[in-house]
C-alpha cells in the first residue's frame, strides 16, 4: 500500500489522473450547488446552443445539459463505483479461495471463471438486461454478475505466485494461521493488483453501464451520462447539429475513464519492473494487468 | 385504448416517432442515408423518378409480403393488396374501393357488397366474389391470421356467400353493424394463389399478387421497389414507389430534410427542423383523430368515484402538455374525449361547451371538488383517503416514451398543487403492458381507441364487452369500468345501420361519458405526416383534406393518395 | 495435440453453458412478450382473439424439461425458431446476412487495430523513454477509454453529418445492386471506413500497450543485446528479432481481444446502423423479439468461441512449447 501511495505521488500521469478524477467526483457531488437547474426544469424549446444561461446548452426537451451532466454523473459514477467494489470484492474472495483451497473447489471455480470469461460479455449483458426490468439496479446486478470472473483469475494467479515466495513460506512454517497469512502476508502484496483491477472495473462498469443505457436498457428517465446519450440519439440531436447534447456526457465518461486509466497505467508501469525480475512468470502476469487495465470495456 | 405498435421500439417511439411505423414490429433498423447519392429515386430504367416513401425501419428487410402477418412489409398492407372499402378518417366517409357500395338487410343481419367491375389481379386473372369469400374463409379457418376482420369473423359473422360473381353477402349471427368497417377494410387475397398455400400463418409470400396499383419489381434487404402495373382499375400517374429502410428517426429525418424522401411520417418540431429548410417544398399536415388520456384504475379507491376523476381533471394544465408533447401543434381535449378531426359531425357541441369546465384548469374548483369527495387535507396539505390514511399513487408510463414522461411530469406537478401525491414511475414496456393490461396499476397514460366510428371508442371506455376483472388481460379497457347504460346504448347502436340514428345514440353515449367520466381526456394526438412537393404534387393537406397524410396509419388510406399524385414535369 | 483436444473440450463446455443459459433466460424472467407483441392490434382484436393468436404463434406453455428437449433437438437441426418481430421469417434467415457483415467489420477493424498497434507499440518500446513513448501510448489509451458508442457518435457527427464526407450508415449504397462490381465493392468499402476506424481507434491503445510491454521484456533479452552488439541494423533487429518474439504472447490476447472487439463492435454497428449482428441484437431488444435475441446471443457466443479456438490452434502452431503441454492461458 505504501508503495502505491508513494508512486502515486511520484508519477505525473497518476497525479494528473487522480486530480481529474477527484475534480469530476467533486463536481458531481456538488451537483445541487453547481447545477443551474433541476433535472426536470425545462424551457420548453429544444436544443438551445451553449450560452450564458446554459453553459452547455439545452437538450431535446429544453432541459439544461450542464445540470444533467452534473446530476447524471452521480448516477453514472455511483453505479460504476458500486459495480467496481462489488466485482472486486467477489474477485478477491473467489481468487483467494481458489488459490488456497485448491482441489475440487479450485477446479470448479476456475472452470466457471473460464467459461464466463469466454462467453462474450456485452451480448450476455445486453440479453440479460433486456430480460430484466430496465433500471439502474438491473444494470448493477448484471455487471456485477458478469464482471467478477476476470479479477478472480488475476487474483488467483497472483496469489499462487506469492504463495511460493519465501516470506509466505516462512510465515507458514512459522505456524501462522492460514487466514492471517492470507490477510497479513498476501493481501498487502497484492494491493497494487487489486487497486489496478478496481480501477479497471470502475472504467468497465462506467462504459458498459453507459452502453446499456445508451441502448435504452437503463431507466431512460433517470438522468445519467448513458441516458443522456440515449436521448441525444433519440431526439435526433446529431441531425439537428446539437453536438453539445452528446459531447458533454460522452466527455464525462471519457474523461473519467481516462483519468482512471492513467492511474492504472501508472500502477502498471510501477509494478512492471518488479514483475520483470521474476522471469518465467512475466509472460503470464503482465497480461493480467493489461487485461485489467486496457482491454475490458463495453 | 390501443397501444400503437409503432411505439414499440423505444428509439422509434420517442415522441410518437411512430409515424414511421407500419414497421410495426419490424422496427429492426438501419439506415441507408446516402450522402449526396441517390437523390430520391434513381429508378433503374430511369426516366421518371419513383416516389420514395419512408415507411420501413430495420437493418435488413425480410421478404415477407403476407398481408395477414403482424410484421409483413409495409407495401403488403398499403400498396399491393386492397380492401372492399376504405374508411377515410379525415372526411368520415367510407370510400368505395373494390366494392362500389353496400346495403344492409331489414334487420341489419345481412350485409351485401357490390363489387367493382373489371378489377384484375396483378397476374391478369379477374377479381371475383369468390376471392372475397375465400379470404374470409381463410380468416375463419386459421386463427393466427391478423386482419381488420379477424375479430368480426371470429365473433359475429356466420357465413359469407357469393350469390353471383359481382356480389358478396355477409350473414351475421345477430345484428352487429359496426362490423361493416372491419369487413370493408379487410385486405383481400386471390383464391387461385392462396388456396395452394399450406399454412397461411407462416407463409412469407415473397412474390405478392394483389389488386393494387403497384407490383413488386425489385427486392433487396435494404430497399424494395414497386412499379405501376398495367390493368389497374383506375388511372395512376406516378410510375412507382421506392421503399428504403431506415435505421431510425435520425436517418429518416435526415433523408427528408435533404430531399431524398418524398413522403415521411413524424418530423419532430417540424416548423424548425423541416419546413424552414425548404419553405416551398417541405410541408407537413397533422390532422387529429384521437386523444391521449389519463387512465385511473377504477377498481381502486378513490378512483372509483366519478367526482374524484372529474376533480383531478380540473387540476391539469393541458395547454402545457400540448406545448411540450407535440410542439404546440394540437389542442387540449374536449370533455367527451373525441378529437375534433375524428368522426366529423359526431361531437355534441352543446355538451362539450356545457362541460368545458371539466377539462379546463381551475385549481380552486379542483380543490373544492376533492374536499367534497371526502379527500381531506392532512399533514403538509397532502390529502388523505376517505379512511384518513395519507394517499399516494403511482403513475406508471413506459420508460423512454418522452412525450408521455413529459406529460406525466406535468400531471404529478399539477396534482401536487391540489394536494394529491403522485409518484411518477417509468417502467419497461413489457412491464407496463403486463401491469396495465391486467389492472395492476394506479394511474397511467394511454391513447384512446380509434376505430372507424365512435362505437369502438365508447365500447373500450365503458362497456362490459371490454371490461375484465383485475388479473385478466384486457387490452382495451385499462381502467376497468363498465356501466349498464353504456352496454344498452352500444347494443342498440350495433343493431341499427342508419347513420342519423347511430349519431343520436352517439350523443347518448357522450352524455354518459361526461357523467361517468371513465377516463380523463388530456389532449388531441396528431396523425404525423410530412411530404415534399419537389418531385410530386397533389398531396392531401389542410388545403385539400381528401385523405389522411400518414403513410402508415392503421387503415389502408395511402391507397386513397396514390391516384391523386402527379409527378412534377 | 492433447492441448488442442483439451481446449476443444473446454469450448464445448462453454458452448453448452451458453446454450443452456440461452434457454433458461427468457423462461426465468418476468414479463410476457406475447402480450406485448400483440399490444398494437388491440382495436382489431378482442381479449379472446388475443389468446388464440398467442397459440397460433407458438407462444404457449409446456413443461420446462420438455421445452428444453425440444429446444436442443431443434438446435441440432439448425432451427433457431421464428422471429417474432419479422414473423414468420425464420431467425436463421435474418442472422445469415448479419453474420457476414459482422465478420467483415470485425476482421477489418481487428486487422487495422492490430497492425497500427503493433507498429506504434514496437516503436514506443524501441524508443523507450523518448517523447514518442511518453506521448503515444497514453494518447492511444486516452482514446481507448472512450466508450465505443461515444467515439462512434463523434465520428459519425463530424464525418457524415457535419462534413457529409462519408455515408451515415448501412453497409452499401441504397441504389447499388449487390454483386461483384467495382461500384458495389467501392460502396462497401466507403461504408466500412467509419465504423471500422472507430473500432480500431478504441482498440489500438490496448494493442500498443500490450506490444510495448512484451517488447520491452523481449528487448532486454540477451540475444538482442547480442544482435545489436554484432552491429545488425536497427530496423532489422527491431523487426526481425524483437517484434517477432513480442508478437507471440500477443497472439493469445488476440483471441481474448476478439471477444471484446466484438462487443465494442456491437455498439458501433448500432450507431452506424451497420447491418451486422450487433444491430440486429439491438433491434431484437427494442422490438422484444426474444427468439431473435437468443439466436443472436448464441451465434455471437459460438463465433467468439470458434475464434478463440482458432487462436489457440495458431498459438500451438507458433509455439512448439504449448503443444502437448499444459496451457499457460488458463
Amino acid at each position: 500500500m505504501r508503495k502505491v501511495t508513494a508512486f502515486l505521488r511520484g508519477d505525473r500521469r497518476a497525479v494528473a489522473g487522480a486530480a481529474v478524477f477527484t475534480l469530476i467526483a467533486c463536481a458531481v457531488l456538488l451537483a445541487p450547488v453547481l447545477a443551474p437547474h433541476t433535472t426536470t426544469w425545462s424551457d420548453g424549446g429544444p436544443f438551445s446552443p451553449p450560452s450564458a444561461d446554459h453553459p452547455l446548452g439545452t437538450n431535446g426537451q429544453g432541459q439544461d445539459v450542464l445540470s444533467h451532466v452534473l446530476y447524471g454523473g452521480r448516477t453514472s459514477l455511483g453505479m460504476a463505483l458500486v459495480v467496481g467494489t462489488g466485482t472486486t470484492v467477489i474477485s478477491v474472495v473467489a481468487g483467494l479461495v481458489t488459490a488456497f483451497l485448491g482441489g475440487v473447489a479450485d477446479e470448479a471455480i476456475s472452470l466457471v471463471v473460464n467459461v464466463v470469461l469466454t462467453i462474450p460479455s456485452l451480448p450476455l449483458i445486453i440479453v440479460l438486461a433486456a430480460f430484466l426490468p430496465p433500471g439502474t439496479g438491473t444494470i448493477v446486478l448484471v455487471l456485477v454478475a458478469t464482471g467478477w470472473a476476470f479479477g478472480a483469475r488475476v487474483v488467483r494467479s497472483q496469489a499462487l505466485t506469492l504463495r511460493r515466495r519465501d516470506f509466505v513460506a516462512a510465515a507458514t512454517v512459522a505456524g501462522e494461521h492460514r487466514r492471517r497469512t492470507i490477510f497479513v502476508e498476501i493481501m498487502p502484496n497484492m494491493a497494487s493488483v487489486i487497486a489496478a483491477y478496481f480501477c479497471g472495473q470502475v472504467v468497465f462498469a462506467l462504459t458498459a453501464g453507459s452502453a446499456l443505457e445508451f441502448l435504452g436498457l437503463g431507466d431512460a428517465d433517470q438522468p445519467s451520462w448513458g441516458t443522456m446519450l440515449f436521448w441525444a440519439q433519440n431526439d435526433s440531436a446529431l441531425l439537428q447539429g446539437a453536438w453539445w447534447t452528446f459531447v458533454a456526457p460522452g466527455l464525462g465518461i471519457a474523461l473519467t475513464a481516462s483519468a482512471l486509466a492513467l492511474v492504472n497505467f501508472a500502477i502498471d508501469a510501477a509494478t512492471n519492473p518488479r514483475l520483470r525480475v521474476a522471469r518465467g512468470a512475466a509472460a503470464r502476469r503482465p497480461r493480467g494487468f493489461r487485461r485489467a487495465t486496457a482491454v475490458r470495456r463495453g | 385504448m390501443v397501444v400503437d405498435p409503432r411505439r414499440f421500439g423505444r428509439r422509434t417511439l420517442l415522441r410518437g416517432a411512430g409515424a414511421l411505423g407500419a414497421a410495426a414490429f419490424t422496427a429492426s433498423l438501419t439506415g441507408c442515408t446516402e450522402t449526396g447519392a441517390g437523390q430520391g429515386a434513381k429508378s433503374g430504367a430511369g426516366t421518371a423518378p419513383l416516389l420514395t416513401v419512408a415507411s420501413e425501419q430495420g437493418s435488413t428487410l425480410a421478404r415477407n409480403f403476407n398481408p395477414f402477418a403482424a410484421s409483413s412489409r409495409w407495401a403488403a398492407r398499403f400498396c399491393v393488396y386492397e380492401p372492399l372499402m376504405i374508411f377515410n378518417h379525415v372526411t368520415g366517409a367510407l370510400e368505395p374501393w373494390l366494392a362500389t357500395g353496400f346495403t344492409w338487410s331489414q334487420e341489419n343481419t345481412v350485409l351485401t357488397m357490390k363489387l367493382r367491375d373489371k378489377v384484375t389481379w396483378s397476374d391478369g386473372r379477374p377479381f371475383t366474389a369468390e376471392d372475397v369469400t375465400f379470404t374470409f374463409d381463410l380468416l375463419k379457418r386459421h386463427k393466427g391470421l391478423i386482419g381488420y376482420a379477424t375479430g368480426a369473423v371470429a365473433n359475429y359473422v356466420e357465413a359469407v356467400r357469393a350469390p353471383d360473381a359481382g356480389t358478396v353477402e355477409f350473414t351475421f349471427k345477430k345484428a352487429y353493424t359496426p362490423a361493416l368497417h372491419d369487413i370493408a377494410q379487410q385486405l383481400l387475397v386471390p383464391r387461385h394463389i392462396w388456396s395452394a398455400v399450406a399454412d397461411p400463418v407462416t407463409h412469407t409470400n415473397p412474390d405478392p399478387v394483389g389488386t393494387g396499383p403497384f407490383t413488386l419489381t425489385a427486392f433487396r434487404p435494404q430497399m424494395y421497389e414497386l412499379r405501376r402495373r398495367d390493368g389497374y382499375w383506375q388511372p395512376i400517374a406516378i410510375p412507382g414507389l421506392r421503399v428504403p429502410t431506415y435505421a431510425g428517426n435520425d436517418q429518416i429525418n435526415s433523408a427528408l430534410v435533404s430531399g431524398q424522401v418524398d413522403w415521411g411520417g413524424l418530423v419532430p418540431d417540424p416548423d424548425r427542423t423541416f419546413v424552414a429548410k425548404d419553405r416551398r417544398n417541405n410541408h407537413y399536415w397533422w390532422p387529429r383523430i384521437s386523444d391521449i388520456f389519463l387512465f385511473v384504475n377504477t377498481t381502486k379507491a378513490p378512483f372509483d368515484d366519478p367526482a374524484v376523476r372529474k376533480a383531478l381533471s380540473m387540476a391539469l394544465d393541458r395547454r402545457k402538455m400540448v406545448d411540450i408533447a407535440v410542439w404546440g401543434k394540437s389542442e387540449p381535449a374536449n370533455a367527451v374525449g373525441i378529437a375534433r378531426d375524428a368522426y366529423p359531425g359526431w361531437i355534441d357541441e352543446s355538451l362539450t361547451s356545457a362541460h368545458a369546465g371539466l377539462v379546463t384548469r381551475d385549481v380552486a374548483a379542483a380543490n373544492a371538488a376533492l374536499d367534497t369527495a371526502g379527500l381531506a387535507r392532512g399533514a403538509g396539505g397532502r390529502r388523505t383517503g376517505k379512511d384518513g390514511e395519507p394517499a399516494s399513487f403511482d403513475l406508471v408510463v413506459p420508460s423512454g416514451w418522452t412525450d408521455f414522461v413529459a406529460v406525466a411530469q406535468i400531471v404529478t406537478q399539477n396534482l401536487a398543487e391540489v394536494g394529491v401525491t403522485v409518484k411518477l414511475r417509468t417502467i419497461g414496456f413489457d412491464q407496463w403492458t403486463s401491469a396495465v393490461y391486467n389492472g395492476r396499476f394506479d394511474i397511467t397514460l394511454g391513447p384512446g381507441e380509434r376505430g372507424a366510428s365512435p362505437f369502438g371508442y365508447f365500447r373500450a371506455m365503458m362497456s362490459s364487452f371490454t371490461r375484465r376483472p383485475v388479473g385478466e388481460t384486457s387490452n382495451l379497457n385499462f381502467h376497468r369500468l363498465a356501466v349498464p347504460e353504456a352496454d344498452e346504448l352500444l347494443e342498440r347502436f350495433a343493431t341499427v345501420s342508419d347513420a342519423a340514428e347511430q349519431r343520436k345514440i352517439g350523443r347518448g353515449l357522450q352524455k354518459l361519458f361526461v357523467e361517468v367520466f371513465p377516463a380523463v381526456p388530456l389532449y388531441e394526438q396528431p396523425e404525423w405526416g410530412a411530404y415534399s412537393s419537389r418531385r410530386f404534387t397533389g398531396w392531401p393537406d389542410a388545403g385539400a383534406p381528401y385523405a389522411p397524410l400518414r403513410n402508415s396509419p392503421r387503415f389502408p388510406t395511402p391507397l386513397l393518395v396514390y391516384p391523386k399524385l402527379k409527378p412534377v414535369a | 495435440m492433447s492441448f488442442l483436444l483439451r481446449r476443444a473440450a473446454f469450448y464445448a463446455v462453454a458452448g453448452f453453458v451458453a446454450v443452456t443459459l440461452n434457454f433458461l433466460l427468457p423462461r426465468l424472467m418476468p414479463g410476457d412478450p406475447a402480450t406485448t407483441l400483440f399490444a398494437g392490434y388491440a382495436d382489431q382484436l378482442g381479449p379472446d382473439d388475443l389468446a388464440s393468436l398467442k397459440e397460433a404463434y407458438g407462444l404457449s406453455d409446456a413443461p420446462l424439461l420438455a421445452q428444453y428437449a425440444d429446444y436442443l433437438r431443434s438446435l441440432l437441426g439448425g432451427d433457431l425458431g421464428t422471429s417474432l418481430s419479422q414473423f414468420p421469417t425464420p431467425v436463421t434467415d435474418l442472422i445469415r446476412d448479419g453474420l457476414g457483415w459482422s465478420l467483415l467489420l470485425g476482421t477489418v477493424s481487428v486487422l487495422i487495430g492490430f497492425t497500427a498497434g503493433t507498429l506504434l507499440g514496437s516503436f514506443a518500446a524501441w524508443r523507450r523513454g523518448s517523447r514518442f513513448d511518453t506521448l503515444v501510448p497514453p494518447l492511444t489509451m486516452f482514446v481507448g477509454s472512450f466508450p465505443y458508442f461515444f467515439l462512434a457518435l463523434l465520428v459519425l457527427y463530424l464525418f457524415a453529418v457535419r462534413w457529409q464526407a462519408l455515408p451515415q450508415g448501412h453497409a452499401y449504397g441504397m441504389d447499388v445492386a449487390p454483386g461483384l462490381t467495382p461500384e458495389f465493392l467501392g460502396s462497401v468499402a466507403t461504408h466500412l471506413l467509419l465504423p471500422a476506424t472507430t473500432v480500431a481507434l478504441v482498440s489500438v491503445g490496448a494493442w500498443v500497450l500490450s506490444i510495448r510491454n512484451t517488447m520491452i521484456g523481449v528487448l532486454d533479452e540477451d540475444y538482442l543485446t547480442m544482435a545489436e552488439a554484432k552491429g545488425l541494423r536497427t530496423w532489422r533487429v527491431m523487426g526481425h528479432y524483437a517484434a517477432r518474439n513480442a508478437i507471440l504472447p500477443t497472439v493469445t490476447s488476440l483471441g481474448l481481444a476478439v471477444g471484446h472487439v466484438f462487443s465494442g463492435q456491437l455498439l458501433t454497428e448500432v450507431v452506424f446502423t451497420y447491418p451486422g449482428l450487433g444491430n440486429q441484437l439491438y433491434a431484437a431488444v427494442t422490438t422484444h423479439d426474444y427468439p431473435l435475441m437468443q439466436a443472436l446471443f448464441l451465434m455471437i457466443t459460438i463465433s467468439v468461441l470458434a475464434v478463440n479456438f482458432a487462436v489457440d490452434a495458431l498459438y500451438a502452431a507458433l509455439d512448439p512449447r504449448v503443444r502437448g503441454a499444459a496451457t499457460a492461458s488458463s
